[in-house]
């Protein structure tokens, strides 16, 4: 039985090691979720690798949608007929919802629809670090946050429940240490799922035309008011000291550090641990700074608790002394961890900070590893080819728009790829206004999935405005940096020509570009005349760079039992350092003036062997 | 009670995974296990490291200075957290170099292996062990982690039985890997026991 199947088929009571996302993932399946949608995006990406692995055996329908406001779309259809949906995205997938959502609040839901953001403190792969609890506020809709896997699962089913008892959307927020922490979690039994039935009181239910939902902003004030008074509450857990003077406020990531922190240094501070931070428990709040003189708040990123408690102070007239971020004992910025916890609550105290660790200098042998190309990613091809091609044609100094994905690390050296690279689908956007476009021509990169999810648009827009740009689409056949999922061009990893893929040559052709070539990057010298022949072209033109993603690949040719290695000829190696500096394989480094391929590391793509990487041809099959 | 064990390596290297092995031998030994798990974009190629805590603790990351153990799949990664963790930690660390890019780009070298180790050894106990050879005649380069999983039950830094250890390597792998893991970490055991004691190793 494979790991997702036996997270499956867990029996009640069962205690399992997961990930917070297959906690939040199982949690939804013994809701009886019957319809889960997303658009891959890390730190929530493995809720959906569960699924895609079990939804059959599960009964239930799961998709890659193109988009998150589209995978948005597909779950509150669901719900409107009676079905328990999901939808679950990355933090800045829920800007792209958003227009979806602030819409679905007014009108409300059937089956219970819970939407998920995972939120990524410290950047560890996103271009933001913002706190999404403040669509909370802006959608009133209710916001439940965990901080443990264990809590990530049974307050998923606490989710639904909500949603389906006051029929409104819930968000659930994780970040990424919730979603990315395993821990041992005991699981409940599967429900059964929901009946489809047709929704009753009338067609107007889930139209948002001005006068519905002006109507409907009333109900959407007196749900989450009555969730307020009803549940809120239940989601709150005091922990008593000994002592009454310090109490410390606390929800999600925070709450696993202070908890920690108390119990490794024998604080004397009570904690109120918040589940449901939309709204807030007030009573309970209020409740415990009575007790409680001095207040203590552990929150990560924006001051979103803090604010709140102290307006309601304001407004009760309660007295109380408030540490946290707005008065500099927390700071703003990145993830926490047990030391800025610990160090914020000396100091709230007054008290030495006990940690007399310092990190040391680190030594001069180390260097820099930054993350990289794998050896084999044809986009290393890609970028090694175009950047020959501008040189050749004395266009060094071209502007490149980039996009999101592996690729993005084409910014780094030596490829230099991605003067700009904003949010999803927004290189060509970019790239239809850079002004020089009108004369100058540009380049642009964008993967598969990205021109799918909202590329699309960019490119009419492109053509519309005449771009001079060569937009090259990397077509590695997976949507690769989220971890192999397929997207609408590549719908089976397993079976690459697909009927049900959708051509991204018919798209591009569509809008009415004529200049579209699909090239193999593993072909230099094609891809470097493709290139060059772009540049001659007026208006856009298109590159399918075309070739499927060496992990993809590395799987199955290790399954065939083929590994192909490549090795240097010593005799022929010039020391020249061209492979190295411009190719830059981390399979290839410098030995004793010659170039040397590490046979575990080399993946057998064979592009360093061309004459275009290697002038003296020394690099050859093992 | 709380054992901290730091595993640092170069994405891709399988850091996920030796981190579940030990994780799923510490509760199958009965204990608390919470580990922290790095995905995305600051995977491959780069610097990684995943922790592993094992204890009565909730949050996956421990304080700064409270590692026990950092198993360094990478002997320039190890070096990389030497500053960063207390005097105490001892390092078992893979002998296998594999050169960042940023060095061969600059058609610089791996700088020499020993002088790695001799500035790990300046702050702590260091545990060589050659894990890839050993992995490779095994025969399966794959494995290498099994190794130093078996190198980790041998220090007994973890308070898990070696039984433990073998019970987690055949839930976790299918039959065919199962058994060169098993290899390895018996390999990886017996080549840690025998450098204890020729070294007259005694850890705390």
């Amino acid at each position: 039985m494979s790991y997702y199947d036996e997270i499956l088929e867990a029996k009640n009571g069962q205690v399992l090691f997961l990930l917070g996302n297959e906690a939040i993932a199982r949690g939804a399946l013994e809701s009886g979720l019957s319809t889960a949608a997303t658009y891959p995006g890390t730190p929530s990406s493995e809720v959906g690798d569960l699924f895609y692995a079990v939804y059959k055996k599960a009964g239930m329908h799961f998709e890659y949608s193109v988009n998150e406001k589209v995978a948005l779309e597909v779950a509150f259809a669901s719900s409107s007929l009676g079905l328990r949906s999901m939808v679950f995205m990355k933090h800045v997938g829920m800007n792209v919802a958003s227009d979806a959502m602030m819409s679905i609040a007014y009108t409300g839901t059937r089956g219970g629809l819970v939407i998920m953001t995972a939120d990524d403190p410290s950047l560890h792969s996103s271009q933001n670090e913002q706190d999404n609890r403040h669509y909370a506020d802006l959608s009133h809709l209710p916001l439940i946050e965990p901080s443990t896997p264990q809590e990530a699962k049974d307050f998923i089913s606490e989710a639904f429940d909500i949603s389906e008892k006051y029929m409104t959307p819930v968000i659930f927020r994780t970040t990424t240490m919730i979603s990315h922490e395993r821990g041992l979690v005991q699981v409940s039994p599967l429900m059964e799922k929901k009946k489809l039935s047709n929704f009753e009181s009338g067609k107007d239910v889930y139209n948002s035309l001005p006068q519905f939902a002006f109507r409907n902003k009333k109900l959407l004030e007196e749900k989450i008011s009555n969730i307020k008074a009803q549940e809120s509450e239940r989601f709150v857990r005091v922990e008593r000291a000994d002592e009454n003077e310090w109490g410390a406020i606390s929800s999600g990531a925070g709450y696993a550090y202070l908890k920690d922190v108390v119990s490794k240094y024998g604080l004397s501070i009570s904690i109120l641990k918040i589940g449901m931070t939309n709204p807030l428990p007030e009573k309970a709040i209020i409740n415990f700074i009575t007790e409680h003189p001095r207040i203590i708040i552990v929150e990560e990123l924006d001051p979103y608790l803090e604010e709140k408690i102290r307006a309601l102070c304001e407004l009760r007239g309660v007295d109380a002394i408030i540490y946290g971020k707005m008065n500099s004992y927390f700071p703003y910025d990145y993830e926490f961890n047990m030391d800025i916890v610990r160090s914020g609550v000396f100091k709230s105290m007054g008290k030495q900070d006990p940690q007399s660790f310092a990190k040391g200098t680190e030594s001069l042998l180390v260097a820099p590893r930054t993350p990289v190309l794998c050896s084999g990613c044809p986009h290393r091809a890609s970028f090694f080819a175009v950047r020959r091609a501008l040189k050749l044609a004395g266009m060094s100094d071209a502007k490149i728009s980039s996009d999101i994905g592996c690729y993005s690390l084409g910014a780094y050296e030596p490829y230099d790829i991605g003067d700009y690279m904003i949010s999803m689908g927004s290189s060509i956007g970019i790239a239809s206004g850079i002004p020089e476009a009108a004369s100058k021509r540009t380049v642009t990169f964008i993967g598969d999935s990205t021109f799918f999810h909202s590329g699309i648009p960019g490119l009419i827009n492109a053509k519309l405005n005449n771009a001079q740009t060569t937009l090259i689409i990397l077509d590695n056949r997976i949507t690769a940096m989220t971890g192999q999922q397929p997207n609408p061009g590549s719908m089976d990893p397993d079976d690459l020509d697909s009927k049900l893929n959708i051509p991204i040559e018919n798209i591009v052709k569509g809008i009415g570009i004529s200049s579209v070539v699909t090239v193999d990057p593993y072909n230099l010298g094609e891809m470097l005349h493709a290139v060059n022949e772009s540049f001659k072209v007026d208006g856009p033109s298109v590159i399918i760079s075309r070739r499927e993603c060496a992990i993809l690949r590395d799987a199955k040719e290790r399954k065939a039992g083929r590994h192909v290695v490549y090795m240097v000829d010593e005799e022929k190696c010039s020391g020249c350092g061209k492979c190295v500096e411009d190719f830059a394989c981390p399979a290839i480094s410098f030995k004793g003036g010659k170039a040397s391929i590490d046979p575990d590391q080399c993946d057998g793509c064979g592009v360093c062997s061309e004459r275009y990487v290697c002038p003296f041809q020394a690099i050859e099959v093992a | 009670m709380e054992t901290n064990i730091l595993i640092a390596g170069v994405g891709g290297q399988g850091v996920i995974t030796v981190g579940r092995l030990i994780s799923m031998a510490g509760i199958l030994a009965s204990h608390n296990v919470v580990m922290s798990e790095l995905h995305g974009l600051a995977q491959r190629g780069g610097s990684v490291s995943v922790n592993v805590r094992i204890g009565n603790v909730i949050s996956p990351i421990p304080e700064a200075g409270s590692v026990d153990c950092v198993m360094a799949l990478e002997p320039m990664e190890g070096l990389r957290y030497s500053p960063r963790v207390g005097k105490d930690a001892v390092f078992l660390v893979n002998l296998h170099p594999m050169t960042p890019i940023s060095l061969s780009m600059e058609e610089k070298e791996y700088p020499p292996l020993f002088s790695v180790l001799n500035e790990i050894k300046r702050d702590h106990q260091v545990i060589p062990i050659d894990a890839t050879d050993i992995a490779h005649k095994v025969g399966n380069v794959r494995v290498s982690n099994s190794v130093l999983a078996g190198s980790l039950a041998a220090t007994e830094i973890v308070n898990i039985s070696r039984d433990d250890f073998i019970v987690a390597i055949t839930k976790m792998f299918g039959s065919k890997l199962k058994d060169q893991n098993i290899k390895a970490f018996d390999s990886g055991y017996d080549f840690t026991m025998g450098y204890l004691e020729k070294n007259h190793i005694l850890l705390d």
